[in-house]
């Protein structure tokens, strides 16, 4: 990421390194969000959110020697995220996502109720659970995260042939929710 | 390319507020049902869960935290696909012999080895003695115990331990 308004997440990274632990405070206050917002949408729980972003930091920094700075910080951070969404939704054994479909899709015959006020949200949520994990994360790193094919494929260690198969695949079939 | 295809293409970008349609961009999303709907999709999927709620002091404090407190992990083992199927086979192995070997030697004896081995075991203690402790013994055995052996008590050394032993008991019978 271009450090626009600061220091860029290599010069961040750097810092750490050298022993400025502020700036891992940094780097963590710039990727969280994104973050957040990534492991919800692939259907993490609320509950879980802090400890999963948390766990992602941890890891990243206790293996930023696996990461060589040519592919972005984020996307390298959405890969490690990604999978521990992954371990933990094997160990929950699909708890998480029955957890989400029961709770958090808006009730239709309910119109007086909050979760009616953003249904299509909801909808797409409820339908972006139902694709295989790729195109899942393929369509959430695309439009979500805004990221092009090439630096997709490097954070889920693909082509971004493949990634660009996986986001039209995605795309046909939520886009049936739009019509 | 087609129009279609084009403005597809773009379409994550204008929804993040990164790219604009332009007037004529705009007339074919009014006109086109395929990029209509695609579109409204986009624009959902990039505004989705926008209002996440996560505990930022929190998460950096404890980031930080963890990185001073914990230590950094050895590099783990590596460890070899068949290293478990390997243990298995061994112990396997060692069960089978163990079952063939156990009903010839119901003793314990090891085959082939002779039966003072056991009957040192019998006295353990006389194996830490040296040659002038063992002729303390012998005479605590009789008073005429080294005399009634001559020449035994200079040649010690040359005794094995089952010689001794056999000395030992002979002495200790009289």
């Amino acid at each position: 990421m271009l450090g626009a308004d600061g220091p860029t997440d290599p010069e961040l990274v750097a810092a750490w390194r050298a022993g400025d632990e502020l700036a891992a405070g940094q780097l963590v206050r710039r990727h969280a969000p994104a973050l957040g917002r990534y492991l919800a949408a692939n259907g993490a729980a609320s509950a879980d959110l802090d400890d999963l972003i948390q766990d992602t930091f941890f890891k990243a920094f206790r293996g930023l020697d696996g990461w060589r700075g040519d592919g972005s910080l984020r996307g390298w951070l959405f890969r490690i995220a990604g999978n521990l969404l992954k371990d933990r939704f094997r160990s929950a054994k699909g708890r998480i996502f029955l957890e989400i479909e029961d709770h958090d899709i808006a009730d239709a015959s309910d119109p007086g109720s909050e979760l009616a006020a953003d249904e299509t949200s909801e909808l797409l949520q409820a339908e972006l659970l139902k694709l295989p994990r790729l195109q899942r994360e393929v369509f959430l790193l695309r439009v979500q995260q805004g990221l092009e094919y090439a630096e997709i494929a490097a954070t889920l260690g693909s082509t971004p042939g493949a990634a660009r198969v996986h986001y039209h695949h995605a795309v046909k079939r939520l886009k049936e929710l739009f019509r | 390319m087609t129009d279609c295809e084009a403005i597809q293409e773009r379409m994550p970008r204008v929804a993040r507020g990164l790219d604009a349609w332009s007037p004529a961009e705009a007339q074919h999303l009014v006109g086109c049902a395929e990029c209509a709907a695609e579109w409204r999709l986009v624009q959902a999927g990039a505004s989705l869960h926008a209002t996440t709620a996560i505990d930022m002091n929190l998460i950096t404090d404890r980031v930080t935290a963890r990185l001073r407190t914990e230590p950094v992990a050895a590099a783990p083992i590596r460890r070899l696909p068949w290293r478990g199927g390997l243990i298995g086979v061994l112990a396997a192995a060692a069960s089978v012999a163990l079952v063939i070997w156990a009903p010839r030697h119901p003793s314990g004896a090891l085959p082939g080895r002779a039966d003072t081995t056991l009957e040192i075991a019998v006295l353990p203690e006389l194996q830490s003695l040296n040659d002038g402790e063992l002729e303390t013994v012998l005479r605590s055995l009789g008073p005429t115990a080294a005399d009634a052996t001559p020449g035994v008590l200079p040649h010690l050394e040359d005794l094995t331990d089952s010689e001794l032993e056999q000395l030992l008991r002979s002495r200790g019978n009289e």
